[in-house]
């Protein structure tokens, strides 16, 4: 293969994932439950128009695909880590619990802020849910472990503890809140991302692109540990300031995205699987992932918006429905 | 390559152990350059034990552990990567990789932080694949490949690093005889290069045709260490395996030994 020939296959995801995000973005701007020409959303988004329109498309639609778009390659690239750091294709935030901890972290966070007077800032709700998906890893790793390593056959079965602790804290909390509130938090627990604002799009916009530096930086390492823990300490790798390191970022892109559009599953399970039949490398891998997630979770809403039409569906249950066959499938190949 | 007299490990009263599990107690050797040493014994005699004390994986719980004179843990991880190369006993790919990308994997401690394989990386993996006669599906997955052609691929890996030692456990696992003795020729163009070689076998043959000297394993303790024609004899095997062994001299001067588990001894 002659080396232009390599790069046009290497180059050639990314572009076709780079247009479906711009294709899926476009759609998601076009669509809602109030019909906009596509000529004023266009004048819209540049700034001419009548209040109503410019408040739909630059306060609403904007912010809810830029959002879908960020959560969706946060957890996706958030997926493609775990599976690296526990050698395991089948480790997800949402399986492992981890998105079910920081949904109790960000909910025991509203709930006090709430009372407070000083009230929620849009950047605390990840630093809440971060310390939720923290002590969620902590559980299922004590969970996982047998004499001192983690025990990839357990691990599922760890995660699946720790979901169903999760839930049963959240539904626990909810009893607690008022019946606004808790209708407002079911609706975020399964996953929507109808809260979006400017400000979350921003704060989400940082958290994604932190995390996702540190785990590009840390690429190297997850390339050589998917040779098992050994052999990458032979070749040179430092095993547990790696993992370390890449564990709280992967968490924290999680943390971030339940945070501001509450338990989205299966995106960073499928997402990574996926682009590991296409892209080799970690950098490469990482990077495609957030794409393809972004694509996936932005289409995801799109199809939760309109397909039942006016009955927005929430977008959890979208990316269930097509993630719990996919799931299967890909056990079904492990033996 | 490095000089005559470095590559030395030197080991005094060394043990080593998992937990509570004492895995080696008491291990004197000195290893040095231009010799493959073979690591004989049952299973869990402490082969593995010692290749990974010799790696760096596992700490001596008590003893001393020098290569080169310093202690072993002072080089740093790339430095000791750059030198050293290791081969674990198993490992099953769980991600799509090509042969080719897994032995770039053994370039590893060549690599900036982002940097992708430069070229003299990619002809350093090349010539691994080709050593090991794997080239040929240098593009193949390599979780689709059987045991043989994989075992071919990660000893590929661990020559791409082209390290001065290697540290190889069960290198001819899974091979059939031909390839078997191609790892034998591989073993041994290593240390005439001056490098040293350290391996772990159940094999007799492999063993006799590779090693220039062998340390015999029981319980965690050495039992013999010597030339391989001098260890190497019916008497030792059949107390260390427990079943008769005969050996004879073949026409290169090494050992020809058969072990026939089908009699008492």
């Amino acid at each position: 293969m002659s080396p232009a020939a390599g790069g046009w296959r290497r180059g050639l995801p990314f572009a076709l994932a780079a247009l479906a995000a711009a294709a899926v973005a476009s759609a998601s701007l076009l669509v809602g439950s109030i019909r906009i020409p596509p000529g004023k959303v266009v004048a819209a988004l540049l700034g001419s128009g009548d209040a109503p329109t410019l408040a739909i498309v630059r306060e609403i639609r904007l912010p809810r695909t830029l959002l879908g778009l960020l959560v969706g390659g946060a957890l996706a690239m958030s997926g493609a880590s775990l599976q690296a750091l526990l050698q395991n294709p089948l480790a997800d935030p949402f399986l492992l619990g981890v998105s079910g901890g920081a949904a109790c972290g960000a909910l025991v966070g509203s709930l006090l802020a709430v009372s407070s007077p000083a009230g929620p800032s849009v950047l605390m709700g990840p630093v809440a849910a971060f310390l939720g998906a923290l002590a969620a890893i902590a559980l299922v790793g004590v969970g996982a472990s047998v004499r001192g390593r983690l025990d990839r056959n357990r691990l599922l079965l760890s995660g699946v503890v720790v979901n169903a602790l999760a839930s049963a804290i959240l539904l626990f909390l909810l009893s607690f809140g008022n019946a606004d509130q808790t209708r407002g938090f079911v609706f975020w627990m399964l996953g929507s991302l109808a809260g979006a604002t400017r400000e979350s799009v921003v704060s989400m916009a940082i958290y994604a692109t932190g995390a996702g530096l540190v785990l590009l930086g840390l690429s190297r390492s997850l390339d050589a540990l998917t040779l098992g823990e050994e052999t990458a300490f032979t070749l040179g790798i430092s095993v547990e300031r790696t993992k370390r390191i890449a564990y709280v970022a992967a968490s924290l892109l999680a943390a971030a995205a339940v945070a501001h559009a509450g338990i989205i599953g299966f995106v960073g399970l499928l997402v990574p699987n996926a682009v590991r039949l296409v892209a080799r490398g970690h950098v490469r891998v990482l990077f495609l992932s957030f794409l393809t997630g972004a694509v996936l979770l932005a289409a995801s809403d799109v199809a939760a918006r309109t397909v039942f039409s006016p009955t927005e569906v929430a977008v959890g249950a979208v990316t269930a429905l097509l993630g719990a066959p996919a799931f299967l499938v890909l056990l079904r190949q492990r033996n | 390559m490095a000089a005559a007299g470095t590559n030395r490990f030197l080991l005094r009263d060394v043990s080593a152990s998992y937990g509570r599990r004492e895995a080696l107690s008491g291990v004197d050797l000195d290893l040095g350059t231009g010799e493959v040493v073979a690591l004989l014994g049952e299973n869990g005699s402490g082969k593995s034990t010692l290749l990974k004390l010799l790696a760096g994986l596992l700490p001596p719980t008590s003893g001393t552990l020098t290569l080169d004179g310093r202690p072993a843990s002072d080089l740093t991880r790339r430095d000791a990567a750059r030198r050293i190369g290791y081969l674990p006993q198993s490992f099953e790919p769980l991600f799509p990789a090509s042969a080719l990308e897994m032995v770039l994997l053994g370039r590893t401690a060549y690599l900036g932080l982002l940097g992708a394989p430069r070229a003299e990386d990619h002809a350093a993996a090349r010539r691994a694949l080709e050593e090991t006669g794997t080239a040929a599906f240098a593009d193949r997955d390599v979780r689709e490949m059987s045991g043989g052609e994989r075992q071919r691929v990660f000893l590929s890996r661990v020559l791409a690093g082209e390290t001065d030692i290697l540290l190889l456990d069960e290198p001819a696992a899974n091979l059939d005889p031909r390839h078997r003795f191609l790892v034998v020729r591989i073993l041994r163009r290593k240390a005439a290069s001056g490098g040293l070689v350290v391996f772990s076998t159940h094999e007799m043959d492999v063993a006799a045709a590779a090693a220039d000297r062998v340390v015999l394993l029981r319980e965690g303790h050495v039992v013999e260490d010597g030339p391989v024609r001098e260890t190497l004899t019916a008497k030792v095997l059949t107390q260390l395996f427990g079943v008769p062994a005969v050996v004879s001299t073949g026409p290169s001067g090494r050992p020809l030994v058969s072990l026939a588990g089908d009699g008492p001894g």
